[in-house]
């Protein structure tokens, strides 16, 4: 190859290699601020990643829905068309194979069909935490979960467009960050 | 400096240069060698790309609260940016080995670093898999553009990883592994064919290892079938090593010794009777894993006996690899009849490379074939309700045995002095 041509082709790649994070950002950026804000009942627990840091898994109470299509295939995109409950929380109003035209909805991924019930995965399982938060996030929610004044916990979700970012995780009534803080200076009694 | 070499004829035919000047130049590329010690420098300078790229990953993965989510979106980017301007650098001023893998790896590692940062500022879904399959496809042309042995290394392990992380860790089969090694053939053929150096050799090895590792990931439900199948790969190796363009470097060789190694392993396993209790029960495997095998050991007798410069002779583990799948199918309809045969084989196969060994005065060899006999002795301990004091028995007796089948060969070398050695 000429130095040009191998020029080109790097610059080429270059690019692309640019392009993937910045499309990434992109996306991402114009969800959180433009999309509409829906909370979703969760449960955390503590995973790792060896590139990306550790995290916490949320594990959804909407997750399955009910359904009389018998042929979902595991792997095959969900579009979950979304309301709220009385209390404000998320709940799936139906789950189709087909991209809605308008409302809001978030693209999700079929895991099993099991007796007429779709279990999914939905988009935004993993919220990313600081090292030595994130063990002691999914300690203290064990700990609150088992508490006499508990609350739901929720993830805040935007969502545009059939995209969704998932921006904050809310445990009694605070972001899950300053929970883990606060629990963490509370002497043991 | 190949590109050179090539542009010769067209030169010499437009007159620019006369015969003798091309034939000059031609001797000059040939005889001159990198300067010494530069063959180290590039894998230090490898190494060190490696670590570094490593190290600000682990960083990153930290999560660092402090930052501001655009401080984080910042650090996500201006580091893959500074890795892509030295290495445009490295291109335009046409640098050597040592910058060109240097840069390479930090690049790859920067390009990594970039995408697990804004998954992690803006809680991305996606597996590992997923996120592997990303990084590898966006650092793949780089082997080409930076012509960098330390990105084809990497390219290798990191396709790996994910195909041990798609494969055995999700129901799915890791497609993209086929992907990443078709991506890589004309650039390791091209380095086998023009420039041996120490990144050839490690490809040499890492390939078929790799290949071994990852050809599991395909096999999820594939059950004892999976075994004929490994065995058709591993005769694969086999044979791909024993091509000519091998020839030189039988030491460096990873193809042929993890060929080897693979026969003995998946035959030594198909000598107990209970692989054999479900073979009949799960006589008819699916057609993917049927047609993987064909091509296999279509593909191993191929390169075994019509490819150019082929032997074509029958050796040992050649003949293991033909044989093997005719008593597998006897196993289809009996399990004792398959598991004596495969036991006859693995013996075969022993005593054929001890007479190997022998006859090449080859200690090597010899003690290759020596083990693989042991090693099937002392598996038949765990099907055969025996005494104690028998096995205590033939244990002594194989160590005798590979004392007196050593102590002969140093005796007959010592009475050819005139044979050249291969001892280790």
């Amino acid at each position: 190859m000429k130095t040009r041509n191998i020029l080109i082709a790097f610059a080429v790649t270059a690019l692309v290699q640019l392009f993937i994070p910045l499309k990434m950002i992109y996306d991402s950026h114009i969800t959180e601020t433009e999309g509409a804000e829906y909370h979703f009942k969760a449960k955390p627990i503590d995973p790792n990643d060896p590139f990306r840091g550790k995290y916490i898994t949320l594990a959804f109470d909407m997750e399955t829905f009910t359904t009389a299509d018998t042929t979902w295939q595991e792997g095959d995109t969900a579009y979950i068309i979304l309301a709220k409950d009385k209390d404000g929380f998320a709940i799936g109003k139906m789950v189709t194979r087909e991209k809605p035209n308008d409302g809001d909805y978030i693209t999700a991924e079929a895991r099993r069909l099991y007796d007429q019930t779709l279990f999914v995965n939905l988009p935004f399982e993993r919220y990313y935490m600081e090292e030595s938060k994130a063990p002691a996030a999914e300690a203290a929610y064990s700990k609150y979960a088992a508490s006499q004044d508990y609350k739901p916990v929720y993830a805040v979700v935007a969502v545009r467009n059939g995209n969704s970012v998932l921006k904050d995780v809310i445990i009694d009534s605070m972001p899950i960050k300053e929970y883990v803080i606060k629990n963490r200076n509370k002497k043991p009694q | 400096m190949a590109s050179i070499e090539k542009d010769l004829p067209e030169l010499v035919a437009n007159n620019v240069i006369t015969p003798q000047t091309a034939k000059d130049i031609q001797n000059y590329y040939t005889s001159r060698k990198e300067p010494q010690g530069n063959g180290l420098l590039t894998i230090f300078g490898a190494l060190g790309g490696i670590l570094v790229g490593l190290g600000i990953i682990l960083i990153f993965a930290h999560n660092w609260d402090d930052f501001s989510k655009s401080t984080k979106t910042m650090l996500a980017i201006i580091p893959l940016v500074v890795t892509q301007a030295l290495t445009a650098y490295t291109l335009i001023k046409n640098k050597g080995g040592v910058w060109r893998n240097a840069c390479g790896t930090l690049l790859f590692f920067s390009v990594g670093a970039s995408i697990a940062l804004v998954a992690q500022i803006y809680n991305l879904p996606g597996n590992l898999g997923t996120f592997l399959f990303t990084w590898i496809v966006l650092c793949s042309p780089l082997i080409y553009i930076l012509r960098s042995n330390a990105l084809a290394v990497l390219h290798v392990l990191f396709a790996t990883y994910y195909a041990v992380e798609e494969g055995y860790f999700s129901p799915e089969k890791p497609w993209g592994y086929v992907l990443f090694i078709a991506l890589l053939m004309p650039f390791y053929i091209q380095q086998l064919k023009e420039e041996r150096n120490n990144g050839t050799a490690a490809l040499n090895w890492l390939l078929p290892l790799s290949g071994l590792i990852s050809l599991g990931g395909f096999l999820d439900g594939a059950d004892q079938f999976g075994l004929l199948i490994y065995l058709a790969f591993a005769g694969l190796l086999h044979a791909i090593g024993y091509m000519e363009i091998f020839k030189d470097s039988p030491k460096k060789n990873g193809f042929l010794t993890l060929g080897e190694m693979g026969i003995v392993v998946i035959l030594t396993m198909a000598s107990f009777r209970w692989v054999w209790h479900d073979v009949i029960v799960n006589s008819i495997p699916h057609t993917f894993f049927i047609i993987l095998w064909l091509v296999f050991l279509a593909a191993a007798i191929y390169f075994s006996f019509f490819h150019k410069g082929a032997s074509k002779h029958f050796e040992p583990f050649r003949t293991a690899t033909l044989v093997f799948p005719l008593i597998y199918f006897i196993g289809i309809f009996d399990d004792l009849v398959p598991s004596v045969l495969t036991n006859i084989l693995v013996l075969a196969l022993g005593v054929a490379v001890i007479r190997e060994g022998v006859a090449k005065f080859d200690f090597a060899i010899l003690n290759f074939g020596l083990i693989i006999t042991s090693v099937l002795i002392a598996c038949r301990f765990f099907d055969v309700n025996m005494s104690f004091v028998v096995r205590g028995l033939l244990f002594i007796g194989v160590g005798v045995g590979f004392f007196l089948a050593n102590y002969v060969l140093i005796q007959k070398k010592k009475n050819k002095p005139e044979t050249p050695s291969y001892e280790n």
